[in-house]
């Protein structure tokens, strides 16, 4: 009998130990997505001040260029923040959407800095705006997404990348749907026009200009 | 929730929970319990059956006589199983007794072996394993309690070379953990061949291995369980068997193991359930789970990595195959991976796995007084395995389901 009771005791024990550890992994887990939203969060903020300083730079003719390229590497880590939190917490969730917004916001802006830029500084960046969408045209989205980003890494001083959610119901993405006239996705827009681009050849050859 | 993330999570805490309870159950067993150290009183006879072993049977001879034990309370029995070569000439070099016959499989030579064995307890020995000298003492110490009718020792791999040696090596070290922690439970279903104790008595009574059996060690195990009789475990007792090394050899042996056990478990299925106590309560259940759904989980990961292996093909691809500085290590790179990492139950989950499995593998080490490094074995085992695992259970449960005949090693056609 108390052999007994000791295994009753054990298997209570052993489901109680096992329920705490798997409450504390997912609040762990769970913790690191609210510090990853965070990070999100903080990210704006940041990019935000950096549009400040770059406005103010070019009003003083100082023309800034690292502050144009920290803004873009920050914009960088904050896009891959939000798509990280859109695969754990949902596309469409308040919070998720309300940052892609400010987002979506800030590289506008920033794009506009860098046309500023362009005109004061001497500087030649070319701009691209990239539509892609989670849904319909993921899989080509995702293969576009690539070769940008592989192009940016190698040419940084060369490309401006802005990515915008095709779906996103947003002031500043609805403008550009309709300036550009692009009714699927993906779409890459150099120089005005709307291009589909599938190796980085492409790429290439539209940014210097040979397309 | 998708299915394989669910199955995942359930199979998380079935791990949790079996090793809260293994710890238990063993802090319990050295709290309460006399652990008996060395014994020489009872006379002991060593069965060993050898089939084509010319390679290495004089060496698991010497091994057998080296054994530190009365010399009146010792004997060696060699059974040549109707070998080809020239191992029965081997053996007859030797100082021990030799038997030939004619091939019967392994269980028929060990019940030859039996019935010519004098002594009150019987070793099986496989003739491909060496035992340290005080192995066989320190097993004989549990057979003072009445209701064991087998002790088990600690088993190692012998000067393990190759990938699936250096990985068979942590398999087997975690083994030596996991049978006595089944020992404190008396829950051991397997006595392994290569090396176990039995008293004579109860092959006496309940008769000898089943000669028809692809895995007669486990279906001896089960058949004591279903005796409601105990089964002990001397982890201090070390022996090593030399795994085979060659991807073929290792198969054939995984399959007639695994083939065995879903055919014993199924003709043992009354040992489930409440009448046998955390063996039929906990232990197979918890294993059978534990089985299906790491197969059917590593299937799927098997599955789904050849489908994204596929798309990143496309991705590299349309990249023309350079990757363009995309490894290239800065603070944000690292954050993100940790964060990604850490945001994820499964991957904190194989962290905490791979730890709890780096502490079976500390106890079992210092058991057996191993002292050479593991760390790269460890590392290949956590590479390896799950894959090898899954591999050899999905052709066991083809070979199972559809009967295919299932040879003992290579040479049986």
């Amino acid at each position: 009998m108390l052999k007994e009771m000791d295994y009753t005791a054990r298997v209570i024990l052993s489901f109680f130990i096992a329920t705490v550890i798997f409450i504390v992994i997912f609040s762990l887990a769970s913790s690191a997505v609210h510090y990853n939203l965070d990070l999100t969060t903080k990210g704006n903020a940041h990019i935000t001040r950096y549009i400040a300083e770059i406005g103010a730079s070019l009003e003083n003719f100082s023309c800034e260029e690292d502050l144009l390229y920290e803004a873009s590497s920050k914009l960088d880590e904050v896009g891959g923040n939000i798509g990280f939190l859109e695969t754990k917490i949902g596309k469409n969730d308040p919070r998720v959407l309300a940052q892609k917004k400010l987002y979506s916001e800030l590289e506008f802006r920033h794009s506009q800095m860098v046309d500023n830029f362009n005109a004061g500084c001497g500087t030649n960046f070319t701009k691209i705006f990239f539509l892609y969408s989670n849904t319909d045209g993921k899989d080509e989205s995702e293969i576009t997404g690539y070769i940008l980003s592989a192009y940016k890494r190698v040419h940084p001083a060369e490309v401006m990348v802005y990515s915008f959610d095709y779906n996103l119901e947003s002031d500043i993405i609805n403008p550009i749907k309709s300036e550009y006239n692009i009714t699927n996705v993906p779409a890459v827009i150099i120089r005005g026009r709307n291009f589909r681009i599938s190796n980085i050849n492409d790429l290439g050859g539209i940014v210097q200009g040979d397309s | 929730m998708e299915l394989h993330i669910l199955l995942i999570y359930i199979l998380a805490y079935v791990g949790l929970f079996t090793t809260s309870f293994y710890a238990l159950s063993m802090a319990s067993y050295y709290r309460k319990k006399d652990n008996p150290s060395e014994a020489e009183d009872k006379s002991v006879s060593i069965v060993i059956p050898a089939h084509n072993e010319e390679k290495d049977i004089a060496k698991t001879i010497k091994s057998a006589m080296g054994i530190n034990y009365p010399k009146g309370k010792l004997e060696v029995i060699v059974v040549d199983d109707g070998s080809t070569d020239s191992t029965y000439a081997i053996a007859k070099s030797f100082p021990i007794a030799v038997f030939t016959k004619k091939r019967g499989g392994k269980g028929a030579a060990l019940n030859y072996g039996i019935g010519q064995a004098k002594n009150e307890i019987i070793i099986t020995m496989d003739a491909d394993t060496i035992a340290e000298p005080d192995a066989v003492r320190k097993m004989m110490a549990h057979f003072h309690n009445d209701t064991v009718v087998s002790v088990t020792p600690s088993i190692g791999v012998y000067q393990p070379k190759g990938l699936l040696g250096r990985v068979q090596q942590i398999e087997y070290y975690l083994g030596v953990f996991m049978r006595k922690t089944f020992a404190t439970v008396n829950a051991i279903y397997v006595t392994p061949g290569a090396f176990a104790a039995y008293r004579k008595s109860f092959f006496e009574k309940h008769g000898l291995f089943e000669e028809n059996n692809i895995t007669e060690d486990l279906e001896i195990a089960l058949r004591i369980q279903s005796k409601k009789l105990a089964i002990e475990n001397a982890p201090k007792a070390v022996v090593y068997t030399m795994a085979p090394e060659k991807f073929g050899d290792v198969l054939i042996q995984r399959k007639r193991w695994y083939v065995g056990l879903i055919k014993n478990m199924w003709n043992y299925r009354h040992l489930y359930g409440f009448e046998y106590g955390t063996l039929g309560k906990v232990i197979l259940p918890t294993a059978t789970i534990s089985v299906l759904l790491a197969v059917a989980i590593m299937s799927y990961a098997v599955i789904r990595s050849l489908a994204e292996l596929q798309k990143d093909i496309v991705l590299l691809q349309s990249i023309n195959f350079a990757f363009y500085d995309a490894f290239e290590i800065s603070v944000y790179s690292l954050q993100s991976i940790f964060l990604h990492v850490f945001s994820e139950p499964a991957f904190i989950f194989s962290f905490l796995f791979i730890f709890i499995i780096g502490i079976y593998l500390h106890f079992s080490r210092r058991q057996m007084l191993y002292k050479e490094g593991v760390i790269i074995n460890f590392a290949l085992f956590i590479l390896l395995f799950s894959l090898l695992f899954v591999f050899w259970w999905i052709l066991s449960f083809f070979s199972a389901i559809f009967s295919k005949n299932v040879k003992w090693r290579n040479e049986d056609a």
